[in-house]
């Protein structure tokens, strides 16, 4: 007799949604096929015949792996990606948002990419554990909802956005500055390098830090 | 059913699931026996056309879905119609009803 989950999970691996959704699905589809396989034995076919008449339930196995996936997407408020990278992503980017009001508030933007400034070990050590923070938790909000690794780093890694729409725009206007003065020196090389490390990789590494409990695969989620 | 339209297609088949659940709670394999069987060979489902159908009368709340273990204990997901279900098989038998009733009178159908 054909092992029918198997069959089942080979031909729907591509449908993407959650473990648990996937193996109810597996499973269903599996017993579907078994009962036509034992109604057919019943009613006196030979076992290639009954095989043959279970398979005739699936004339086509892509075309079965595209309606189930249609049917669990279309009629959710949110798409999988919305769920588990933009809702978390977008949440722990509005924290950083009004962290990071605090921080230029408390110290102005200026003292903190410009290295003649000292900036205070402990609101930089602050700054970079709130980010891991957010991290943390953009990465464990989108394995809660069912992200797979790769989405719970882009949910963890989501306020980036936001540094580089601040940073983009003021790294392109500082070397637009230089160059119009013909000075691709000192000025560009000081406050680009600061922007990036400042603006960018600090609080990339911090965030990264923060998703990286998170990112493999939980045995005991995935089971649920 | 290969030939008509997808609407006037899912329409039915979902008039058809909830007709047969009406009746009694039922997992998917025995629902498609039961309509194949009821409509003489006439009405049949691939997979591909009765769980992905099934699975969004369960999120629209047509349907509530429960696991249970037969006496073999083999597991088997059953479906039971929930009370939007009923009134939802009401609406759509009032609606194939009036459908009837025109394309009787203008193609001169006769009815059963």
């Amino acid at each position: 007799m054909l092992d029918w989950s198997a069959l089942v999970h080979r031909h729907l691996a591509s449908v993407r949604v959650d473990a648990r959704r996937r193996r109810e699905i597996g499973a269903e589809l599996a017993a579907h096929l078994e009962d036509a396989y034992d109604s057919a034995l019943r009613s006196g076919s030979t076992e290639a015949e009954a095989i043959a008449c279970a398979m005739a339930r699936v004339p086509d196995w892509s075309a079965l792996a595209v309606a189930v996936k249609r049917s669990t997407d279309e009629d959710a408020i949110m798409t999988r990606q919305a769920l588990t990278v933009l809702l978390p992503g977008t949440t722990i980017l509005l924290a950083a948002a009004t962290g990071m009001s605090l921080v230029v508030y408390s110290t102005p933007a200026d003292r903190w990419v410009d290295p003649r400034w000292y900036v205070h070990a402990l609101a930089a050590g602050m700054a970079l554990l709130f980010y891991l923070v957010l991290g943390a938790i953009g990465a464990a909000w989108s394995r809660h909802v069912g992200g797979s690794p790769g989405e719970r780093l882009a949910a963890g890694a989501f306020p980036l956005v936001l540094h580089v729409a601040m940073a983009g725009p003021a790294v392109g206007a500082d070397m637009l500055y230089a160059f119009s003065r013909g000075a691709v020196g000192r000025h560009l090389h000081i406050n680009f390098i600061n922007m990036v490390v400042v603006m960018l990789v600090a609080p990339g590494a911090a965030l990264l830090l923060g998703v990286l409990p998170f990112a493999r695969r939980s045995a005991r989620l995935d089971a649920q | 059913m290969a030939t008509m339209n997808p609407s006037i297609k899912r329409g039915s088949a979902e008039l058809a699931v909830l007709a047969v659940l009406e009746q009694q709670p039922l997992h998917g394999y025995e629902i498609a026996r039961r309509i194949e069987q009821e409509s003489d060979g006439a009405l049949r489902f691939t997979l591909a056309s009765l769980y992905p159908l099934l699975y969004r009368m369960e999120k629209r709340g047509w349907t509530k879905a429960t696991w249970e273990t037969t006496p073999a204990g083999v597991r088997r997901r059953c479906y039971g119609l929930t009370a939007k279900g009923v009134r939802q098989l009401g609406a759509t038998r009032r609606e194939w009803d009036a459908f009837f009733h025109a394309l009787s009178r203008i193609g001169g159908l006769r009815r059963a």
